[in-house]
């Protein structure tokens, strides 16, 4: 007897389901968008061309482009007038690189330490420090940006404190390190999680036979740990870099009007419906940072197989007594972890003290009145709070149910052997390369505007064009986390399901998918926060309708100046947001925790 | 016990080939399994004994060739579709189910003969693998052998045709093999259940079979009773993988008596010699004693091992290494050993 073909195909079934909405939301508005710059109606490529041979975006390089031939003589008049290099302008794709390699570095530098501190020290609370690491990524942006308004504007926690101790003000705000501190906020905890892992995947015993065959403790370190956490750290720089170079809502509200990247100068382009020339800038940062994303998974992929046996390094305890004062070491690490808490801490208790804090200084609840007289206005193109909070749960609750069981069959695509795994691995890494206000602008120029299929005129709704755009920069997220666990189940668990009988969906069921229950709750509250926070393409998406969310009202507070110029209501719409993301989840990690024991 | 079912349930591989991504890892394999035997499969690892294994119950597909049990081509049926149990080496608990859970599992597809109580078939497997009263353990909490005995539990509850057996004791310390390895069989005999068995132990397969087919590189080498393949090897590989074994390369010296010579000595052989001019033999260590024999042999004993029961000697004999095992430590360095006739085996005399 056959079994009948739906179970063989179950999975097949699946996959093409994955591909064909991947498809319709994200490759083929994605495409549309990049085929505008590259294939405009008149000389193809002239967009593009046009950027790379304008000065302002791309500086001194533009006459490679502009006029190549001339670049010979260009040099040597330029070498006759005594090297000027102050004048060499860099553009601002330039510019976007230089703030993303600062970004980097900053986040390497600040993360570093953190991975040192969880892989070779004990104390109360290590495993929670570092599933910790994880909130930053995965806090709204806009949200972070309010944030560092609150703790470093004029009257920030920041100013106040100096004030107070009889220093004058600071005025950091609008200026690149403000930006750069910003992402490495975002970014150092990324360096912790990844040197983290790969220091505890060092074999203790490779460490004790340098040392046994007479290397010094610093040369043990230097010889057999350090070759092996170089590479880590390296990647975890490059992850920094595109994400910087990317970033959007942190450079929009932290920047000011000084600092533009070419995010920023995107969302611009695309506002003032330059969308040519948007589509053009699309291609040029979707080049580079897929470029760059493909070497980071190149060096993933190496990585596999390196990983496991042995056992790490025991830890030192962080606390010993008296001995802790006296050792340089612990001291250190004790001034680390109190930069650590300023730096992650300090937005957001500025934000949380800045909503109840009246510019003279003492309590009020002014801002949250303010929240509700808005929910009460009748005025047309009022932001409400209310809906903006029912949106994004809506959504995001969407985003649950299309995102996870996409990751979950990319996972089961990608653990496969053979060309599974490559499949995946495109998939995975190209929502992650490609902006999400190029996402969002390709939604909004095909689904959203209409699509004409077979004669008939098919269009969808913003907040189903929202859900989309969250779901697909969210199932990577669900996929990452599930496929390793997915990857360390033994294949023998569902082979002796079926040959007890169940078919390779009732395997699936009973006992594949119960095995990975909290890595799949994690990929989902992982889905969950990813949609609370996502602005880029939201946004766009947003735009004029009622779909806004907790990120966009927040960002229209910040601009909205009617109470003055004070940041009081966006602080007060950025708490009710925490609060938000925060209570959901605790919920998703207790519904979590029914299923865990 | 009315347990296996009265299907005829031989096992029949015809032809069989499997490729892994253009590299052959069986090719053209022929077995029979006869119903209610044991049937093991022996050889090195990677030999492709376990893909044998895995072919049977449907988790590999041939590129050529037909598997059948109890008579029916099963070659295109999912193992889900073919009444097979299977026990791997690592065991394969379900981690989130209880010891009785997972032993009920299988009977949420397929059915024992006869009408039967699930609470009732799962405490009588339990029995049956002396586990009774562990149901609502956790398999984590239980010890490698416990574990080992729940897999056979779990495989046997629905009453499948054919149980296999993947190298199910090769995780546990010696002592303990051996004590499941005589339950095992027990159970088996009791059943009276075809049973295929994968192990790289050739000690562990001649103490548990009916037959063995020694497995090397994708083909068989030879199928037999284990004293048919420990005694009288088809080929040089089975000579020396089954057991110690001394083989030397010899000529013929006479068909009647027979005789081989090696290099200049003529020993006399057991049996009648293949119609070759070089021709391989062999002598078991243990067969090899110190002093006279049918032929004396003058020896430089090299190293001496203890090993309790016997001591293993190496010696070296005109150039040749040859391995005694006797009761008796050899006095010097100089000793005479010997071999007669009956013990020196013609490889391969049963084929050609």
């Amino acid at each position: 007897m056959q079994r009948p073909a739906a179970d063989r195909l179950a999975l097949p079934a699946g996959l093409v389901v994955t591909l064909a909405v991947l498809g319709v939301v994200f490759y083929y508005p994605v495409s549309r968008v990049l085929l505008a710059a590259i294939d405009p109606g008149g000389a193809a490529f002239a967009p593009i061309r046009a950027i790379l041979a304008d000065p302002f975006y791309t500086g001194i390089a533009h006459y490679a482009f502009a006029d190549p031939l001339g670049v010979p003589e260009g040099i040597i008049a330029w070498v006759r007038n005594g090297i000027p290099l102050a004048a060499v302008e860099f553009g601002l794709f330039g510019f976007t690189a230089y703030q993303a390699a600062l970004s980097a570095l900053a986040s390497v530098a600040l993360g570093l330490p953190g991975a040192y501190v969880l892989a070779r020290y004990e104390f109360p609370g290590r495993k929670t420090l570092r599933s910790v690491t994880i909130v930053p990524f995965v806090l709204p942006s806009i949200l972070v940006a309010v944030g560092f308004q609150a703790m470093f504007g004029a009257t920030g926690l920041v100013n106040e404190f100096l004030v107070a101790v009889g220093l004058g003000r600071i005025d950091v705000m609008f200026t690149l390190p403000i930006v750069i501190l910003a992402h490495a906020f975002y970014n150092a905890p990324l360096v912790t999680r990844l040197v983290t892992a790969a220091w505890e995947g060092i074999d203790a015993q490779q460490i004790e036979s340098a040392r046994a065959m007479g290397a010094s403790p610093l040369r043990a370190f230097r010889d057999v740990v350090a070759p092996q956490l170089i590479p880590a750290a390296l990647t975890a720089g490059l992850l920094a870099f595109v994400f910087s170079f990317m970033s959007f809502p942190i450079v929009l509200a932290l920047g000011g009007l000084e600092l533009q990247t070419v995010e920023v100068w995107l969302y611009a382009k695309v506002q003032s419906l330059a969308l040519e020339e948007a589509a053009a800038l699309a291609v040029l940062e979707t080049v580079i940072t897929l470029g760059l994303m493909y070497l980071y998974l190149r060096y993933e992929a190496t990585q596999v197989g390196i990983r496991g046996g042995g056992t790490s390094q025991s830890r030192r305890p962080l606390l010993a007594g008296t001995k802790t004062l006296g050792d340089p070491r612990r001291l250190a690490v004790f001034g680390y972890g109190l930069v650590a808490a300023i730096v992650f801490l300090g937005p957001v208790v500025s934000l949380i003290l800045e909503s109840i804090t009246g510019p003279d200084g003492g309590f009020t609840l002014a801002y949250y009145e303010f929240l509700l007289a808005q929910q009460a206005s009748a005025a047309v193109g009022t932001v409400k709070p209310l809906p903006a909070i029912q949106n994004s749960l809506l959504f995001a609750v969407g985003t649950l149910l299309l995102a996870v069981p996409m990751g979950v069959i990319v996972s089961i695509v990608a653990t496969r052997d053979g060309r599974g795994g490559r499949l995946a691995e495109a998939l995975l890494s190209a929502p992650i390369a490609v902006s999400g206000i190029v996402v969002g602008l390709g939604l909004l120029q095909t689904l959203v505007f209409g699509v004409d299929v077979l004669g008939h005129r098919l269009t969808v709704t913003g907040p189903v064009a929202v859900v989309a755009a969250h779901a697909v920069a969210a199932y990577p997220f669900v996929s990452r986390t599930v496929t390793p666990a997915l990857a360390g189940l033994d294949d023998r668990l569902a082979e002796a399901a079926r040959s007890l009988g169940a078919s390779r969906v009732r395997a699936l069921l009973t006992v594949t998918l119960p095995l990975i229950v909290a890595p799949l709750l994690a990929g989902a509250a992982f889905a969950f926060a990813i949609s609370i926070g996502e602005f880029d393409s939201t946004v766009l998406l947003a735009e004029g309708g009622g779909s806004y969310t907790m990120p966009v009202a927040l960002e229209r507070y910040v601009g909205n100046r009617s109470l003055g110029p004070s940041l009081g209501p966006a602080t007060a719409m950025g708490t009710v947001l925490l609060t938000v993301t925060a209570v959901s989840f605790v919920v998703i990690d207790r519904v979590g925790g029914r299923y865990d024991g | 016990m009315a347990e296996g079912g009265g299907s005829a349930a031989g096992v029949e591989l015809d032809g069989v080939s499997v490729t892994f991504g253009g590299v052959t890892a069986l090719s053209d394999v022929d077995l029979s399994v006869g119903d209610g035997e044991f049937f093991t499969l022996v050889g090195p690892s990677g030999c492709g004994k376990t893909t044998t294994l895995r072919t049977v119950a449907g988790f590999e597909t041939p590129s050529s060739g037909t598997v059948r049990i109890g008579g029916t081509d099963v070659t295109d049926h999912s193992p889900e579709d073919r009444d097979i149990g299977i026990v791997f080496q690592n065991y394969a608990l379900f981690p989130h189910m209880t010891v009785r859970e997972n032993v009920a599992y299988g009977l949420r597809y397929r059915s024992p003969p006869g009408e039967v109580d699930t609470a009732e078939r799962v405490t009588a497997m339990l029995e049956l693998v002396d586990m009774a009263g562990m149901g609502d353990r956790q398999p984590g909490s239980l010890s490698g052998g416990q574990k080992q005995r729940i897999a056979l539990a779990r495989a046997l509850a629905p009453g499948p045709d054919v149980l296999l057996l993947d190298e199910p004791l090769s995780a546990l310390d010696a002592r303990l093999r051996e004590r499941l390895r005589v339950s095992i069989r027990g159970i088996q005999r009791e059943l009276d259940i075809t049973t295929v068995y994968v192990t790289h132990d050739q000690e562990e397969a001649l103490a548990i079979s009916d037959r063995i087919a020694v497995v090397r590189d994708g083909h068989v080498e030879q199928v037999g009773t284990p004293q048919a393949v420990y005694h009288t090897p088809a080929t040089r590989f089975v000579a020396e993988f089954m057991g110690e074994n001394n083989v030397f390369d010899a000529t013929v010296a006479s068909r009647d008596p027979p005789r081989a010579s090696l290099d200049g000595t003529t020993l006399p052989v057991d049996g009648p010699l293949p119609d070759r001019e070089r021709v391989p033999l062999c002598v078991r260590p243990e067969d090899v004693t110190l002093g006279d024999g049918d032929v004396t042999l003058p020896v430089t004993v090299e190293h001496v091992e203890f090993l309790g029961d016997a001591y293993r000697v190496h010696c070296e004999w005109n150039g040749e290494s040859l391995l005694a095992k006797t009761r008796r430590e050899p006095a010097e360095n100089a000793v005479s050993i010997g071999i007669d006739a009956v013990d020196v085996t013609v490889v391969g005399s049963q084929e050609e």
